[in-house]
């Protein structure tokens, strides 16, 4: 272990152990039970009011007391940041745990622009035949449960429970290819994230700290940028997309292109 | 001037070095010199000790966190998933209310980075933490292959 990883463990440990801080905190100022809000709720009632923090801060032991708003700051920003943390824990899972694919992803997107245009390009084809052979597959399942029975089409003279099963089926096979097809954007979106590091950390102004940031941290500066862009009140929506297409540009961009070089032509 | 014939993939300043290397007569190294070898590079990189101690220090905290709000809150969490469910199978109406404690969000998450740390640690052949620095341009920090 070399200086640096020592000191990224240093660091790590250092944020557990402030972390474990303030969930002992937690824990101390916690309100007995029936008074304050629950920990956890979902109902048709209102919430209950939090206990107010001077009131928190009264009861909670005296070298603790300073501590207790910026304990209360951080498990809002935690609750509010859930979304944050789940892409980032599935953007890191991707790192780890897929990594092969990560990486022929990765390589497959670097380039200039026309590898960025080409894994753009085959990214919003990807999405366009998914929505479409989706919305395709719905209306088949459909109109093969719905309305009067007529010749020739698929539910035919078939009983209810048997085209109930069909649409069950259609819908289970639906779920399934678009958690595959997730599963698939995911491992594109930790690809693309790293490059977006690269590329903020590859600018002039940033290249001698970026040679210095470890990978994962640069892929979870990419994320980030991302996550915030697609919280966007506006274009939102809109970069989400892109990055979707080009997630799944370049996941098969890095399946297929270096193939489709060595493979026979077909005409 | 002579045609290289050596790897295609090779820049030109790397392919001299290239040509000293292939006039080397082959040498069929010792029986047992590989092992040898592998044993000295596992001895000088122990096996991701530090992400160990980042796992341990991100979970336990939380795993006991978690351990107490249940403890102390369970029935809450178990109203308030059978209130959810009920509400799915009926059809949820805008005028249902959620709160969760953010610090219980907090904990989940941590175990979630403490068993993607443990993870990777388990899964590096050699030195996971340890292994040759991350590099944005051209070396792969999961086991320090060539990228381009």
């Amino acid at each position: 272990m070399n200086q640096r990883d020592a000191l990224l463990v240093l660091f790590g440990v250092v944020i557990a152990v402030g972390i474990a801080g303030l969930l002992a905190i937690g824990t101390v100022t916690a309100p007995p039970r029936g008074e304050g809000r629950p920990s956890f709720y979902f109902g048709q009632g209102r919430v209950p009011q939090s206990r107010p923090i001077e009131f928190i801060q009264r009861q909670a032991p005296e070298p603790i007391r300073p501590i207790v708003p910026f304990q209360r700051g951080v498990s809002d920003s935690a609750r509010d940041a859930a979304g944050y943390l789940l892409v980032l824990l599935g953007v890191s899972a991707a790192l780890v745990l897929g990594r092969e694919p990560v990486l022929a992803s990765y390589h497959a997107t670097l380039g200039g622009w026309r590898t960025q245009a080409r894994v753009f390009g085959t990214g919003l084809a990807v999405v366009l035949l998914i929505a479409s052979s989706t919305f395709l597959l719905t209306v088949l399942l459909l109109s093969a449960v719905s309305g009067p029975p007529q010749p020739g089409r698929p539910g035919f003279d078939s009983p209810f429970a048997l085209q109930s099963l069909f649409l069950q089926a259609g819908l289970l096979t639906v779920v399934v290819a678009v958690a595959f097809a997730g599963i698939v954007a995911l491992i594109g979106v930790a690809a693309a994230s790293w490059r977006l590091g690269d590329a903020i950390l590859g600018t002039r102004f940033l290249s001698r700290l970026g040679s210095r940031v470890p990978a994962p941290l640069v892929a979870v500066i990419g994320v980030t940028l991302i996550y915030l862009l697609a919280a966007a009140p506006a274009v939102g929506p809109f970069i989400a997309l892109l990055t979707v297409a080009y997630a799944l540009g370049a996941v098969v961009t890095a399946r297929l292109g270096h193939a489709s070089e060595h493979a026979p032509a077909l005409s | 001037m002579d045609q290289y014939r050596g790897a295609p993939d090779l820049d030109m300043d790397e392919r001299s070095l290239d040509r000293v290397l292939a006039a080397a007569t082959p040498v069929a190294p010792p029986i047992g010199f590989r092992d040898e070898v592998m044993r000295r590079v596992r001895a000088e990189r122990p096996r991701a000790f530090g992400e160990w101690i980042v796992a341990a220090a991100l979970a336990l905290p939380s795993l006991a966190y978690l351990a107490w709000q249940l403890s102390a809150n369970g029935s809450d969490f178990v109203d308030g998933l059978s209130n959810a469910f009920a509400a799915a199978a009926q059809g949820a109406g805008a005028e249902e209310f959620f709160f969760v404690d953010g610090l219980v969000v907090l904990a989940v998450a941590l175990i979630g980075v403490a068993s993607i740390v443990a993870a990777h640690a388990a899964l590096s052949p050699v030195g996971g933490a340890g292994a040759e620095p991350a590099r944005r341009t051209g070396t792969n920090w999961f086991n320090g292959a060539k990228l381009r």
